[in-house]
């Protein structure tokens, strides 16, 4: 890709933010941070209270990218073959034969629900898939479609009956992005808006193709980034493992990711290089849900994202 | 070759700097000098080697040392990030295209930052690097240092008293060379009214004049004595034996006759001899 094309791609991206706002009312933060994981290859654990558009963000976001979705209601009896894919016995002229049933998790955006209502065993399933891009069924190894991103979301309430995913696997999200209630005037526009139309009849144009957004990834990992911005990234993630809120700090995964993350945020500002204020603006979303506050803060109400902006 | 261009672009800002902590350590080494010179003289500080002051030795030695100090000091903080923080606009882009083009970087996208950087580079300026103020201030003191030495050593009174010598170490002529010794100590040109004196007005000058020649006791010409033969023999032999004798004048005016004006009157003489 030359560089002559790269305004170009950068207006693709803005038009992906327009389209999805035709149906996604505000959440305009939120929708760029989840553009940026997009554009980092990286994964999203999606938080938020019920209702606030988290599951047709991401359908959006697929369908305007021209990428397969498949979404997944995690509950505690769902299987890891329920995810993967399982072996199902096929008749043939010439007898039956075992055959792979390719699962939802075949798809270049998979949305697991309520993630944290999966058993672990299922849960790991699906960080497998994450992880090494590809799952293992009937000893045979089956690569995921590329892209492949999975967005997993959480309900922050009612957490009843749920299996909090263990840090060792939540740090393999790269962001965890959360969704606020929209003010008053977003909330009056989605009310009049679903209350005149149904949401299949707001037509989105694909603005971007897989492949289109496979060259910006590229793009943007050749992003350079000033040696000082980037020990000042990793002198960030270093500061939560001796934070006096912090009970327990972010892994050097986190490091990787926020630089990264950076990147892909220079690169929808329009900038061929990475800034500090982009390292800042990513800090929260990339560490929130890779330190654990200390009880004495959080009984004093600090949260992780106090904490960590503490840090900047 | 725009990664070239980009490192090529990092050496030019570097060189600037050193241009500027240049200029800078130059002026302000100037008015270390002076300082030196100053402080030397009115501390009284009068050290020798072998006959020769080291004012100037010394005063020399401090400035040269403060301009390569400063330089080097200057030098120092007129970095790239100097230079980036006069250039708000490229700072980031700038570092990073540093950085990336010392690490050979040849991503797409440090391609086009380096472009851009060039691009942006032509309109910066390292103007920056020269602290007017500090140049201003350093300048005004050159001169103000300067005009005081001056001062001193013409012997105008100014600001710093340096007692009996000046700045350069020598005496200071209060009297501007008028005093009593003055002219043994003076061997150029003089002006002419001292050496003419004072004016007067003259009177118009003739070079004739009335003499009264008459021979010893014989009467002359028209007086009804001798002839006027016997009185010219008789004068004028005894006229160069003693002339004044000879023409029969008042003896205290011949007597104040100059050698000169004795000339005058042989001469005259000679030529009524010759004459007649």
């Amino acid at each position: 890709m030359g560089s002559e094309e790269l305004p170009e791609l950068q207006e693709r991206v803005k038009r992906v933010e327009d389209e999805v706002g035709k149906k996604i009312v505000g959440q305009r933060g939120t929708l760029r941070q989840l553009l940026v994981c997009l554009l980092c290859d990286g994964n999203a654990l999606l938080e938020g209270n019920p209702g606030l558009a988290k599951t047709m963000m991401v359908r959006t976001v697929a369908d305007v990218t021209d990428m397969s979705f498949s979404r997944i209601q995690s509950t505690p009896d769902l299987m890891p073959s329920d995810v993967t894919g399982t072996e199902v016995i096929r008749e043939h002229e010439d007898g039956k034969e075992f055959v792979f049933e390719p699962g939802p998790v075949f798809a270049n955006v998979m949305l697991a629900d309520e993630i944290n209502r999966a058993t672990p065993k299922t849960q790991a399933a699906y960080l497998e898939a994450m992880e090494e891009r590809q799952v293992t069924a009937g000893g045979e190894t089956h690569m995921l479609p590329e892209p492949f991103f999975l967005l997993a979301t959480q309900n922050p309430i009612d957490q009843e009956g749920t299996y909090p995913l263990p840090e060792a696997q939540s740090d393999r999200f790269m962001m965890k992005i959360t969704f606020d209630y929209p003010s008053f005037e977003e909330e009056d526009l989605i009310v009049d808006r679903y209350t005149s139309e149904k949401e299949r009849d707001i037509e989105l144009d694909t603005v971007l193709s897989a492949e289109e957004l496979q060259e910006i990834q590229e793009y943007v990992r050749g992003i350079p980034v000033a040696d000082d911005v980037r020990a000042e990234a990793i002198r960030l993630v270093e500061r939560t493992r001796e934070a006096e809120d912090l009970e327990f700090g972010a892994s050097p995964r986190a490091s990787l990711s926020l630089v990264l993350a950076a990147k892909a945020l220079s690169f929808m500002r329009g900038n061929n290089y990475v800034s500090e204020s982009a390292v800042e603006k990513m800090a929260v979303p990339v560490m929130r849900h890779r330190v654990i506050v200390d009880f004495q803060a959080e009984r004093e109400g600090v949260t992780a994202d106090d904490a960590i902006r503490d840090l900047i | 070759m725009v990664r070239e261009e980009v490192e090529a672009a990092v050496k030019q800002i570097r060189r600037e700097g050193l241009k500027a902590a240049v200029l800078h350590a130059f002026v302000e080494s100037a008015v270390v000098f002076f300082l030196a010179l100053a402080t030397l003289r009115l501390t009284g500080v009068e050290a020798e080697i072998l006959g020769y002051s080291v004012v100037y030795p010394a005063a020399s030695a401090a400035a040269v040392t403060f301009f390569f100090a400063d330089s080097y000091l200057v030098y120092r903080r007129r970095t790239l990030e100097y230079f980036e923080e006069i250039n708000p606009g490229v700072r980031e882009k700038l570092r990073t295209a540093r950085d990336a083009a010392r690490e050979g970087e040849s991503s797409a996208a440090a391609e086009a930052l380096y472009r851009e950087v060039l691009e942006d580079l032509q309109e910066t300026s390292s103007q920056g690097f020269v602290h007017g103020r500090r140049l201003t201030v350093s300048l005004a003191l050159v001169l103000g240092v300067g005009a005081v030495l001056m001062a001193g050593g013409t012997g105008v009174p100014g600001p710093v008293d340096l007692g009996e010598r000046t700045l350069w170490g020598e005496p200071v002529d209060d009297d501007f060379g008028l005093a009593e010794d003055a002219e043994d100590r003076y061997t150029g040109p003089e002006s002419g009214d001292h050496l003419l004196g004072e004016g007067g007005e003259m009177t118009e000058g003739e070079d004739e004049l009335l003499l009264d020649l008459r021979g010893g006791g014989a009467p002359a010409p028209g007086d009804g004595g001798g002839s006027a033969g016997e009185y010219y023999d008789a004068s004028f032999e005894d006229f160069e034996v003693d002339a004044v004798a000879a023409v029969d004048i008042y003896k205290e005016d011949a007597a104040a006759l100059s050698p000169e004006d004795r000339r005058v009157v042989k001469e005259y003489f000679h030529s009524v001899r010759e004459g007649g």
